[in-house]
């Protein structure tokens, strides 16, 4: 079986590499095609974007760097990603956190600062001079006194819903909104709070969450 | 140049913040640009005293280690247009955080853009406290007519004499309840001031509306400007801005000894 595959799928090309084999066999195979492909040719030719396919194997980086210089060594071909059938543990554990949801059911007393990683569904209080921080977005149930962060510390897709009418700031990202500024009358269980294109925080209700932030899911590269 | 002024005790509960936060807006109402600075990190609350809890982003152990400038870090009072700002004190630090030589800076800094910087210094003789006073020009002493307060303001006044202020210090009586002084069983006025020996500079009765004001977040000077302790505290600003105003808040016959008061001398020259 061969070690090295050359494959065009859709308007890509796909270098694959076989993980049943050793990789040792699989540079030498690498070389020994791209010197084949040398051949026939032309001389003056742009490089061309290559997708570098592991299958059922993870490369570890010092790997992966020897077939990039393989690679860049013929200047036929240039790596522009790496895919492959399997995830690594902390990869999975990366996406997981992302899409976990919190559910935080306790009293936050002044001063203290509490993190989540993924998004949060708030049923607790959050008392004043106190702070919550998600990496994603936080729902708001309970009463808020203190400031929320979403999105901590940049991720601009963060949203904040529910009734933040006590609160002393939300934030979203790196943004900064003081509540007492805001129009207090128009703030209800049903507001929704996002950066806008203009990298503001802006107000709107959650029926429209789903044509102002489609929510993304995992997706599989 | 602006001058830094501490506001002391050595007791907590005495009325440190409130006398900072009030003195504050009696000197803004006399027309000066005013700094007030929370140095009781871990538990601050001058903030919260003077309405702006909510809009404190960055705090005085953000500007000392240099994570944000000290003009970007201060808190302007939506009120008093650009007269009245506010550093908050942090609430995850501690008063170890405090170093003494950024401390320097940042005072000397605020002090080239404001009439007055008024430190809120934290109860107790700890790090927070040698850090106020190693930044301050002069110190106003806060006590209660009540003998620990007393007390705790003697140890005080010597670790601030060992400090030589180059404006000295000043005195102020908080909380004096004008009934129990006519019956006798409260400390009398001129028994703290010879106690204390330190000029006297103002005297503020105890009202209950300090309170109820401030649970607002607002305060008697801005809301109900004649209220007997407001009164004392428009009283306390202009007689460190210079006036020779009696100190009659109780029919008292002494008045600060003006040959030696640093803020007759600054104004009158």
């Amino acid at each position: 079986m061969k070690s090295v595959t050359l494959k065009g799928k859709g308007n890509k090309y796909y270098l694959e590499i076989n993980s049943d084999e050793s990789f040792s066999q699989t540079l030498v195979e690498l070389k020994s095609l791209l010197e084949k492909l040398k051949q026939t040719m032309p001389k003056s030719v742009k490089k061309t974007p290559i997708v570098l396919d592991t299958q059922y194997r993870l490369l570890k980086d010092e790997q992966l760097e020897q077939i990039q210089k393989v690679i860049s060594k013929f200047s036929i071909f240039e790596l522009q990603q790496v895919v492959s059938q399997v995830w690594s543990r902390q990869k999975v554990k990366q996406l997981l956190n992302r899409s976990f949801l919190n559910i935080e059911t306790r009293i936050i007393r002044s001063g203290k600062v509490v993190d989540y990683q993924g998004n949060l569904l708030l049923l607790g209080n959050v008392h004043k001079g106190a702070v919550i921080r998600a990496q994603g977005d936080i729902y708001v149930a309970g009463q808020v006194d203190g400031i929320i962060h979403a999105g901590y510390p940049d991720n601009n897709d963060a949203i904040i819903t529910g009734n933040i009418r006590r609160a002393s700031q939300i934030r979203i990202s790196d943004l900064i909104q003081i509540v007492a500024d805001m129009d207090q009358p128009k703030l209800t269980q049903h507001s929704l709070f996002y950066i806008n294109d203009l990298h503001v925080i802006a107000e709107d209700k959650i029926t429209n969450l789903h044509d102002i932030k489609p929510r993304r899911e995992i997706t599989l590269e | 140049m602006g001058t830094s002024i501490v506001v002391t005790s050595g007791k907590g509960g005495v009325g440190k913040s409130t006398t900072a936060a009030n003195l504050g807006l009696a000197l803004v109402h006399a027309g000066k640009r005013i700094c007030v600075v929370d140095l009781d990190v871990g538990l601050r609350n001058l903030d919260t005293i003077l309405g702006l809890s909510d809009r404190v982003i960055y705090d005085v152990i953000d500007v000392i280690e240099n994570r944000v400038d000290v003009f970007q870090a201060l808190v302007q009072h939506p009120n008093y247009e650009d007269r009245l700002y506010l550093l908050a004190a942090s609430q995850s630090a501690t008063q170890g955080n405090l170093n003494i030589e950024r401390m320097r800076e940042i005072i000397t800094d605020l002090k080239t853009a404001f009439d007055f910087v008024i430190l809120d210094c934290p109860a107790g003789i700890e790090r927070g406290f040698k850090a106020a006073i190693a930044v301050a020009d002069s110190a106003l002493i806060v006590t209660t007519p009540e003998i620990a307060a007393v007390s705790d303001a003697d140890r005080v006044v010597g670790l601030l004499e060992d400090a030589h202020l180059p404006y000295g210090m000043h005195l102020v009586i908080n909380r004096v309840r004008v009934q129990m002084l006519q019956n006798g069983k409260s400390m009398d006025i001129q028994n703290i001031v010879d106690r204390l020996s330190v000029p006297l500079i103002g005297v503020i009765v105890d009202d209950d509306e300090v309170i109820a004001t401030s649970n607002k977040g607002q305060s008697v000077v801005a809301n109900q400007s004649d209220n007997p302790a407001a009164v004392g505290y428009f009283h306390l600003a202009h007689r460190i801005l210079g006036e020779n105003i009696p100190l009659n808040e109780i029919d008292m016959e002494k008045s600060v000894d003006k040959k030696n008061g640093f803020w007759y001398r600054m104004f009158h020259h």
